[in-house]
């Protein structure tokens, strides 16, 4: 198959589960139904249903899957490790201690604060970096891949004790609410955190694919790139920037969906090969179809409760994980 | 097993101390350790009877155990609510050190921990599952369903080292424990928001050692005791199987048979102390490596030494969780992470090896 016909089977694949994900809910529309009230022939109900829940729920759930598909891909990259991922390195962990704190310090919920959510998750995403970063630092051997994987792992476990200790704290209603957020949800989104999350992705993924070759060098052996000119440490800070700019806002607006950036990217580079000026866009065609149809079955499933997307995502991302570690063999 | 050549070349170097003496040697100062660890354990017992949200004089503590009043408040509280929760606590403790310290020898994996391997998280899925489905449970139902569940999350991690070409490295085992202890807490989480009982289930997971009454320790202690026991007879060739499966062989141990008792007993441990107190991490990594680091590689020293360190860190620990809040308490199980996640970090740090 080319890229081409690969490329189309992937969109097709996407329209579909999007299409899936519009009709499937509380109040189900048909196909005819959907057809009608996106031209603007349906009732004042289901025009509600589509335009103030589903849509923006949708796109939500593409640009999150996208996100983190792609900072998982960047973390791969900069770690040359096939295993790394914005939630086993427990980035997503930190984005949501602090996002935590800040559900628990606000008082009304107002739309203001929706776009002040992802600048809360940077503030937790990047310490956590910074603390990878000490602890996985080896004076001769600069970062140690495999430290970094421990590390995140400890910062991970570290911070969900934390979060354990403060869901003693809350009462019923607001820990219900934030555990939901934290199993990774997407059903109670509007348009603002679409237009919360949207900023981030528009400017970080033009600017790498601008700079797609710089990411394939960083690929390569540390003699090899520095040979070619690449100052490799400068671009791995940045590059590391960047994913933790992408995954923090898509914890802040749907909580942690863990391996989304460790399947999505894997499937990408066996689909359509190693270099990044394509894994890119397929990274974030892909991701965010899967956690659209995550959300969708998460919708399905059950008539009154949902299933958080995250939950679902890591019921299928898990075993694939899982099928990584017993072939890689590095 | 490098203390085990270094001991060996010691024998040989040093022709006037005879194997013996330094085995003589070795018994000694583990008697000195087990007699100054229970002499620390029931200290550590009495000051966490005494302290709480309520103070306790020492005395009082002392007389009702000894003489037990009834008309005494104080009394009342250390008989009905103190004591079945420090002991509680301390069978937690030896539970999970233990299976700890099994596991690591089995599987000669510094890293091993019910909470990393994901027996915690099996045992969580099924008293979740119990919670919801079975409400009229009995807790010794429960304290099986949570050891059948131990060993579906470990059978689940131990299926990973056996598929992949290069066996379970001790990277490979952490993440595999990470991969399916999410997978099993996402389907506890998925099947605990449906019934809407999560926050239950969320304190389960915190660790907590509250509620806990006489009749759940009758009911658990005589299956703590039994493997405790199992483990202890098979801790000789347990050894044996840390230093290498051929010497173990040509040693006339039965691989399988060991192996399956020693997975059996650690499985019973882990699980009925999750039954007790939730799901607590990393008390399996902690005791074990203290002991060893005092007591070398033997297994007959280290299994019971690990129990009686074990007790006294949960023991501890709950003490803390019940009193830096009081009269709130903190769940135990983060207390312990406090101290456990440096030291892991410390633990992978020394680790080289690749996946």
């Amino acid at each position: 198959m080319t890229l081409r016909w690969k490329f189309i089977v992937v969109a097709i694949i996407l329209l579909l589960g999007c299409i899936f994900s519009l009709s499937t809910g509380q109040s189900s529309l048909s196909l005819q139904q959907l057809w009608h009230t996106l031209l603007g022939d349906g009732t004042s109900r289901q025009e509600l249903v589509l335009f103030q829940f589903r849509i923006p729920r949708m796109i939500l759930a593409f640009l999150v899957g996208g996100a983190l598909a792609i900072a998982g891909m960047l973390l791969q990259a900069i770690s040359r490790n096939a295993l790394a991922d914005p939630g086993i390195l427990g980035i997503n962990a930190g984005a949501g201690l602090t996002m935590m704190l800040f559900l628990l310090l606000q008082n009304s919920s107002t739309s203001v604060h929706t776009y002040v959510q992802p600048l809360y998750a940077l503030m937790g995403g990047f310490i956590v970096v910074a603390l990878l970063f000490l602890l996985s630092y080896d004076r001769n051997d600069g970062i140690v891949p495999i430290r970094l994987i421990y590390t995140g792992v400890a910062i991970a476990a570290a911070i969900s004790a934390f979060m354990i200790v403060l869901t003693y704290i809350l009462d019923p209603s607001q820990y219900q609410m934030i555990k939901v957020w934290l199993a990774g949800n997407i059903g109670n989104s509007n348009w603002s955190h679409v237009y919360a999350m949207l900023p981030w992705l528009i400017i970080i993924v033009p600017l790498l694919i601008r700079n797609h070759l710089l990411l394939d060098v960083l690929k390569l052996n540390d003699p090899i790139s520095i040979s070619i000119g690449a100052s490799v440490n400068k671009y791995r800070v940045w590059f590391l920037i960047c994913s933790v700019l992408l995954a923090a806002p898509a914890v802040a607006v749907s909580g942690s969906i863990g391996f989304v950036g460790l399947v999505v990217p894997h499937l990408v580079r066996q689909l359509f090969g190693r270099a990044h000026k394509l894994t890119i866009p397929a990274c974030l065609l892909v991701g965010g179809g899967l956690v659209v149809i995550a959300d969708a079955l998460g919708k399905m499933v059950v008539a009154n409760t949902e299933i958080p997307a995250g939950v679902i995502v890591a019921l299928i991302g898990a075993p694939y994980f899982l099928y990584l570690l017993i072939k890689s063999d590095h | 097993m490098a203390s085990n050549v270094h001991k060996s070349s010691l024998c040989r170097s040093h022709s006037e101390n005879s194997p013996e003496t330094i085995k003589g040697a070795k018994k000694l100062s583990f008697f000195l350790l087990v007699i100054l660890l229970l002499l620390l354990l029931i200290g550590v017992l009495v000051l966490a009877m005494a302290l709480g949200a309520k103070k306790i004089p020492f005395s009082d503590v002392f007389l009702s155990i000894f003489s037990f009043d009834e008309a005494v408040t104080n009394h009342q509280v250390i008989q009905s609510i103190r004591l079945p929760r420090v002991l509680a606590a301390m069978a937690t403790g030896a539970g999970f050190a233990v299976s700890g310290a099994i596991i690591q020898g089995i599987s000669r994996n510094p890293l091993a921990d019910s909470g990393i391997l994901g027996l915690n998280a099996g045992a969580g899925v099924m008293l979740v599952i119990a919670m919801i489905f079975i409400p009229t449970l009995t807790f010794t139902g429960s304290l099986w369903l949570c050891i059948i569940g131990a060993a579906l999350g470990a059978g689940l991690v131990f299926s990973v080292g056996l598929l992949s070409k290069r066996g379970l490295t001790p990277i490979r085992l952490v993440l595999a424990g990470v991969a399916i202890s999410s997978m099993l807490t996402a389907l506890s989480e998925g099947i605990s928001i449906f019934f809407s009982v999560s926050q239950q289930v969320a304190f389960w997971y915190g660790g907590g050692l509250s509620g806990i009454g006489i009749v759940h320790l009758q009911q658990m202690l005589p299956w703590m005791l039994l493997a405790l026991l199992l483990s202890i007879t098979i801790s000789k060739s347990i050894t044996l199987l840390y230093v290498g499966e051929e010497t173990a062989t040509g040693l006339g141990v039965n691989i399988k048979l060991i192996k399956s008792l020693s997975l059996l007993s650690a499985f019973m441990l882990a699980g009925i102390s999750c039954a007790l107190a939730g799901s607590v991490s990393f008390i399996g990594l902690l005791a074990p490596h203290l002991v060893r680091y005092l007591v070398g590689v033997d297994y007959r020293f280290i299994i019971p030494l690990s129990a009686i360190l074990g007790a006294i860190i949960v023991v501890l620990a709950d003490l803390v969780a019940r009193i830096v809040n009081a009269p709130y308490e903190i769940p135990v199980g983060a207390v312990i992470a406090v101290i456990g996640i440096p030291f892991f970090l410390f633990l992978a740090r020394k680790e080289r090896r690749g996946l």
